[in-house]
């Protein structure tokens, strides 16, 4: 195994360690541009401190996805009949081959990243978003020729097998998650799983840490330390699973994820802003490329990063007459839209539509251009996971955990106006509210 | 917006099921909704993948959350396989929004409930797999897509991959 020869501070990790094809990797002109992408977009407008990079949550990623490698691949760790499942893949060129693999593919996951991350994703062709742009990197950068000098040569393919979530990769390349064994969706899921995936745990932490809020924190070794493999008995097939003693652990991720979703990422002053930089995006998009859109060739897409966007934002914003002035306007000087409208659960309930039925209400008074919409979810079901009790018996998340079990779905829905009509919007809305839903104060 | 038909159709499944005293585990109703996709007789809006219990569908995934979240279904337990679901408070919303299923589509969605509910989970999972290959991979007889599910999971045995496609033979004749 190449050894780890280099290592870099780290905030949340202390450090993180990486051999010379990683160093390389690290060095390449794909991954040196994540430190020009933020990593959650313009939250920094709420959070202050929140101006960290897609840069070192990626070399976080590569740090934790191979502590969970180590851990649920240790011979103590392995039962028998995971053993007799995993085969081949247990022999010792086999098994250094797969952790380099891992590591590597959570390293690159991110380097498809647009400007200013997830904000704008929409702004590409059908079709494509920042996972498929990282397969093309991986497939046809220099990343591929890194990879391919190595002795053994790493397969990109593998690369991209292990770092392309199959929620997205379905949708354009239905075929290769059909054939996908069983061994690389769990290596999948060591990276992008959505309950104990190296990218979450990582981002949990590192974005709590950098909005300085408290709500990310949790103990990831004990968390990591719980990690098993199983033979699932639903199946047979191989599963992730945390032996119960971790289960606390993973009670705090899971109630982490939840504040971090509901207080930081959801924030809806957060939102509008995304909102404003979409909106401004396209804009600025029209003025460059000819199908107003953010380019899917992988060599034009590397040129482009935050100081593009924020450079041109700066321009429109002091130049009165611009024809983006006004959105460069929104988010640098703050004049932002107002939520006049949450989505609550009685509403949902009463009226599964509520929140475009208020958005189309008020772009009834106000038209189009006074009003914007932001909807997330629902989501809850991916805290369903497997467990093993003391007894060495598999159970589910659900039976053993009443606070699993309990924690609340996202369904997340702002609507909001232009802060000039604000007060009078949010009056408006409570009217609206009382008469289609018979609710005496609007409930907002 | 709200797809309520396809809400229709997840609920359709998870009240027969209740009707026969029975709440319905995700991964089944996943499966009856392949199954009902490949026997035609339904429109299934809903596109699926081949994944590790075989045929799922992400949008399904998604629309169950939907439902939940308007009290159309709600989660009835846990059990040994994940979460069940039983109508919920709101799912008259539902039958009022949709349109309404033919005699013929009600049979089709009764008849693969019925033979969902008499199979193990993985006996689902392989009889489900095994309309994949047929559908998908084109393949006709009963030991080609036998031997196909060996190759894909090689811990099906050759007598429970023949009986996944006999059975499915007897489900959905080609």
């Amino acid at each position: 195994m190449a050894g780890l020869q280099h290592r870099v501070r780290d905030g949340i990790h202390s450090f993180v360690e990486f051999d010379n094809v990683e160093k390389h990797l690290i060095d390449s002109q794909p991954f040196q541009r994540l430190r020009d992408v933020h990593q959650l977009a313009m939250c920094y407008q709420i959070y202050p401190g929140a101006t960290h990079r897609r840069f070192e949550h990626s070399l976080g990623v590569m740090e934790v996805a191979g502590r969970i490698f180590d851990r649920v691949f240790a011979p103590t760790v392995l039962a028998e009949d995971v053993r007799d499942h995993l085969g081949d893949h247990l022999r010792e060129d086999a098994k250094i081959y797969w952790r380099r693999v891992t590591r590597i593919a959570a390293l690159l996951h991110d380097v498809g990243h647009l400007p200013f991350s997830h904000a704008a994703e929409d702004l590409l062709a059908p079709g494509w978003d920042h996972e498929r742009l990282t397969a093309e990197l991986i497939r046809h950068s220099e990343i591929g020729q890194i990879l391919g000098r190595e002795r053994p040569p790493i397969v990109p393919e593998d690369v991209v097998d292990l770092c392309w979530s199959p929620k997205s990769r379905r949708k354009v390349e239905a075929g290769a998650i059909d054939g996908l064994s069983p061994f690389k969706l769990i290596l999948n899921e060591l990276i992008t799983g959505n309950t104990f995936g190296a990218d979450r745990i990582d981002y949990l932490l590192r974005d709590s840490h950098h909005a300085g809020v408290a709500y990310g924190r949790f103990d990831p070794d004990r968390l990591i330390h719980g990690l098993r493999l199983i033979v699932a008995p639903e199946d047979e097939e191989l599963a992730l699973a945390l032996d119960i003693g971790g289960i606390h652990a993973a009670e705090a991720l899971l109630l982490a994820r939840y504040f971090m979703y509901s207080q930081v990422y959801f924030h809806d002053v957060r939102r509008a802003y995304d909102i404003h930089l979409r909106d401004f995006l396209k804009g600025w998009l029209g003025t460059r490329f000819k199908d107003g859109l953010f380019p899917t060739d992988w060599q034009q897409h590397q040129r482009l990063s935050d100081s593009h966007v924020q450079v041109a934002m700066q321009e429109a914003a002091f130049t009165a007459g611009h024809p983006l002035h006004e959105l460069a306007r929104r988010l640098l000087c703050r004049c932002h839209y107002r939520t006049v409208y949450t989505l609550v659960a009685q509403h949902k309930e009463a009226n599964p539509n509520i929140l475009n039925d208020v958005r189309d209400f008020l772009i009834g008074e106000y038209g189009d251009e006074a009003v914007r919409m932001h909807q997330y979810g629902p989501k809850s079901e991916v805290n369903d996971f497997r467990v093993v009790t003391r007894d060495r018996m598999s159970t589910t998340s659900y039976a053993v955990s009443e606070v699993i079990k309990n924690v609340p779905a996202f369904d997340i829905g702002f609507v909001f106006v232009e802060a000039r009509i604000a007060s009078q919007a949010e009056r408006r809305v409570r009217t609206y509210l009382r008469g289609s839903l018979g609710e005496p104060g609007g409930g907002n | 917006m709200i797809n309520y038909d396809g809400h229709a159709l997840i609920l359709a499944v998870i009240e027969d099921f209740h009707a026969n005293g029975k709440a319905v585990y995700k991964h089944q109703i996943q499966k009856v909704l392949y199954l009902l996709s490949i026997q035609g007789e339904v429109n299934v809006p809903f596109d699926f993948v081949l994944y590790r219990r075989g045929p799922y569908s992400f949008e399904v995934d998604a629309e169950i959350e939907q439902m939940l979240s308007y009290a159309a279904i709600t989660r009835a337990a846990s059990g040994a396989y994940g979460t069940t679901f039983i109508p919920g408070r709101n799912a008259a919303f539902v039958h009022e929004h949709a349109r309404a299923f033919t005699p013929a589509e009600q049979h089709a969605i009764h008849r693969i409930c019925q033979f969902a509910a008499e199979q193990t989970p993985l006996e689902l999972d392989r009889v489900s797999a095994a309309g994949w290959l047929r559908a998908r991979e084109q393949l006709r007889d009963d030991q080609g897509i036998a031997s196909r599910l060996r190759s894909l999971k090689s811990h099906v045995s050759n007598d429970e991959a023949n009986t996944a496609a006999q059975s499915l033979a007897r489900l959905l004749p080609a």
